[in-house]
């Protein structure tokens, strides 16, 4: 029957099957004289429009072939006769070049791959070398509370430590028949929710803030452990807006660089020391869900000076958040 | 300026007529023997229109309601009675009600639709519209895209017809077969030309049409076959098809998209003859100029030169410039891993968590050795001491105890006598 033969590219019209260049494939008169009746049909026109205008042939004339060439295929020849099994086989031209676009893929992934492979191991090296020195830091301030203590005791005085700079808030009450003023406050502290916990700097702002919902949570001085044990267990950070788990220090590195807060040690690190970085290492968290103290509360109406749960407890929240953990 | 214009023109202009010019020859035909060429015709442009089948069936579906006859319900059907409603109070629904008696139709409900014996809802109206104007450039892209579609084996196949044995598609006859006066002629030249089969086709497939239309004069029903399309007025081509079950004819000064395109199905298997065929180019012009007859008619341009969506995908052009597929980047782990109980969790984040763990575990064994070794040196360190100064630690130890045990047996005695006089107190 009567049927089409295409050329390749994007001239031709024909419904055909979508193998890409089969149709290549199948020399035909038809096309190939069809492909002169163009040319032929070319010139026409451009003889035509010589007769037509006398100032600018020349240019036409020139683009028109110039440009005539470029959508005709690629001028480097492709051998598309492949040896295969002593046997030359036949690959269509846009397999072949499909193959070549996807061995310099590969090679790109692989480098890319590799590269990245290399700056995260510098990365590690740098987290391993500043928890290391935080170990040091860590240990040398127990032994300088320690020594102070000793000296101290030694000229029969006291040793005062400093005054804690971070406490832990925990939200003790519900969200119903809360007063207006408390409720601000605690939003304003992030604690929206039961159970929900974050640290706050101390000072003069903040503690009477604190004091003025003070029977709606229970705070308390966390120490080192406390906070790495939240950071890691608990550990969300706000991402865009989003709570995101706090999975790889990547995530820490890509918000956190300015600061110099780069993986999680950093992040302990500062909120243990309260540094100069607190605020945005502290809000970079988002407020950590506790679960209910096992073994339970003490009465929560009643402060904990008084046997119960509420207000400033000091040390004794790190064994609560143990039991929240 | 101009001469980039005038090249852009040229461009458009090339590609367009690449396509009218890429119109082969088609072949015509003696009718008397099917192997012989007569002739040659270059395709006419109509037939390189682009398929537009959401054309042709809006066309169809809207021509087809222009030989529809008004029906309608009689106007006063269901309402020919005084009924009126009782009103509340009866026990009874409210719908009007036949009045009088002697009869079971009084009280009867009346002139609802829900009613037995009411009228219906909305009844039919002659009034209806039933025709439909269409478009008269529609029609004609229409048929231009129905004539299209008769030339591309495919369609046409797909259509249904019996086409696999016929020499070229379109199939052209030279011009003796319109003075063919005979069924019998007719019959042997579709047989010649390997079209009978589409013939015996509609022959086998007559059927009673299921459904009431067989008592309305639509009794049979029966596919379609070949499409005669003549020039000449006075063919007698017309009277010898006529006859022949499915065969159909149609003048291509009149062309029918009723008849290209039955149903709104495209590629209608016609047989054409030369003069008809050589006269499309007349009637509907092409790419370059408007049809003559149909004055001012222009073949539609297609939206896309190339239409074949996959071959352009994977053509070296498109491949080469496009981008790699994104793979979707997950922000983080679907599940949060405990890094205090996970250790492969713990040792991405914190890799200095291993060499502390050891660390500790060695200067926890330093110190445990440590103090095995320290108990191991006080162990018999009491054999050392010698039994005098036993025996004086001994003594001295139990002087203690008992001096402490005096003071308690002070205090009981105290306590007692203190006892007493309460109880003396009292009882006085």
């Amino acid at each position: 029957f009567f049927f089409f033969q295409a050329e390749d590219g994007i001239r031709d019209f024909c419904l055909s099957r979508g193998l890409g260049d089969v149709y290549k494939r199948q020399v035909s008169t038809q096309s190939t004289w069809g492909f002169i009746k163009i040319t032929g049909a070319f010139k026409l026109i451009l003889k035509k429009k010589k007769q037509k205008m006398s100032k600018k042939p020349a240019q036409a004339q020139k683009a028109q072939p110039a440009q005539k060439a470029q959508p005709a295929q690629p001028a480097q020849t492709v051998n598309q006769f492949v040896e295969s099994e002593g046997r030359k086989i036949w690959v269509p031209e846009n397999i072949i070049r499909q193959r070549e676009r996807n061995q310099t893929y590969a090679t790109k992934l692989q480098e890319l791959r590799t590269r990245r492979r290399q700056d995260i191991q510098k990365k590690r090296q740098e987290w391993l070398k500043r928890a290391e020195a935080y170990h040091k830091e860590y240990q040398q301030a127990e032994r300088d509370l320690i020594d102070n203590k000793r000296k101290a005791r030694a000229e029969g005085g006291f040793y005062v430590p400093a005054q804690p700079k971070v406490a832990l808030l925990i939200r003790i009450k519900g969200i119903n028949h809360v007063d207006p003023r408390t409720k601000r406050i605690l939003r304003l502290f992030r604690l929206r929710q039961l159970h929900n916990a974050a640290f706050v700097k101390i000072n003069k702002a903040t503690t009477n803030m604190i004091q003025k919902i003070l029977p709606f949570v229970t705070l308390g001085y966390p120490n080192r452990k406390t906070i790495q044990q939240l950071i890691y267990k608990r550990g969300y950070v706000k991402i865009n807006g989003q709570r995101i788990p706090l999975t790889d220090n990547k995530l820490i590195e890509e918000h956190l660089t300015k600061q110099n807060i780069i993986c999680v040690e950093d992040l302990v690190h500062e909120i243990v020391t309260c540094g100069p970085n607190f605020k945005q290492a502290n809000n970079f968290l988002w407020p950590f869900k506790l679960s209910s103290p096992r073994q339970g509360w003490e009465k929560k109406r009643h402060p904990y000076q008084n046997g119960g749960a509420f207000g400033n407890r000091e040390d004794q929240i790190n064994e609560l958040v143990r039991r929240m953990l | 300026t101009q001469s980039t214009w005038e090249f852009q023109f040229h461009k458009n202009i090339t590609i367009y007529l690449e396509k009218m010019l890429a119109r082969p020859q088609v072949s015509v035909f003696n009718s008397a023997n099917a192997g012989e060429i007569v002739g040659q015709v270059t395709l006419p442009g109509v037939f390189r229109a682009p398929i537009r089948n959401d054309i042709v069936h809006f066309v169809h579906v809207n021509l087809a309601k222009n030989t529809r006859q008004a029906h309608g319900v009689k106007t006063n059907a269901g309402m020919q009675h005084a009924a009126e409603s009782w009103g509340t109070g009866r026990a009874v629904a409210r719908i009007p009600r036949v009045g009088g008696s002697g009869t079971h139709r009084s009280g009867q409900a009346a002139f609802g639709n829900q009613c037995r014996k009411g009228r219906m809802f909305a009844p039919l109206k002659t009034w209806r519209r039933w025709h439909r104007k269409v478009n008269l450039t529609q029609k004609r892209h229409a048929i231009a895209s129905a004539l299209a579609a008769s030339c591309w084996v495919p369609l046409v196949v797909a259509r249904g017809h019996r086409i696999d044995d016929i020499p070229e598609l379109p199939l052209v006859l030279d011009d003796k077969i319109e003075s063919i006066e005979k069924t019998r002629d007719i019959i042997a030249l579709l047989k010649r030309f390997r079209a009978y089969d589409d013939v015996e086709k509609v022959a086998r497939t007559i059927k009673i049409r299921a459904g009431i239309g067989k008592l309305r004069n639509r009794r049979y029903r029966q596919r379609k076959g070949p499409l005669f399309i003549y020039s000449n007025e006075n063919a007698k081509l017309i009277k010898a098809c006529r006859n022949v079950t499915g065969v159909q004819i149609c003048n291509v000064n009149r062309l029918n998209l009723r008849l290209l395109a039955p149903g709104g199905q495209l590629g209608r298997f016609c047989i054409w003859t030369q003069s008809a065929f050589s006269a499309l180019d007349r009637i509907f012009g092409s790419y370059r100029k408007t049809g003559q007859d149909k004055k001012n008619y222009q073949i539609q341009r297609p939206s896309l030169t190339n239409p074949d969506l996959s071959r352009l995908i994977t053509s070296n052009e498109i491949q080469s410039v496009i981008r790699r597929a994104k793979t979707p980047v997950r922000r983080h782990d679907l599940q949060k891993k405990n890094p205090l109980k996970n250790k492969g969790a713990l040792q991405r984040l914190n890799p200095y968590a291993n060499v502390l763990k050891e660390l500790n575990r060695k200067q926890n064994e330093q110190n445990r050795k440590k103090r095995e070794d320290a108990i191991k040196a006080g162990r018999g360190a009491s054999k050392q001491i010698s039994a005098d100064v036993k025996k004086q630690k001994r003594s001295q130890r139990k002087k203690s105890r008992d001096w402490v045990r005096g003071i308690f047996n002070q205090l009981d005695e105290a306590s007692k006598r203190d006892q007493e006089r309460y109880v003396n107190l009292a009882t006085n």
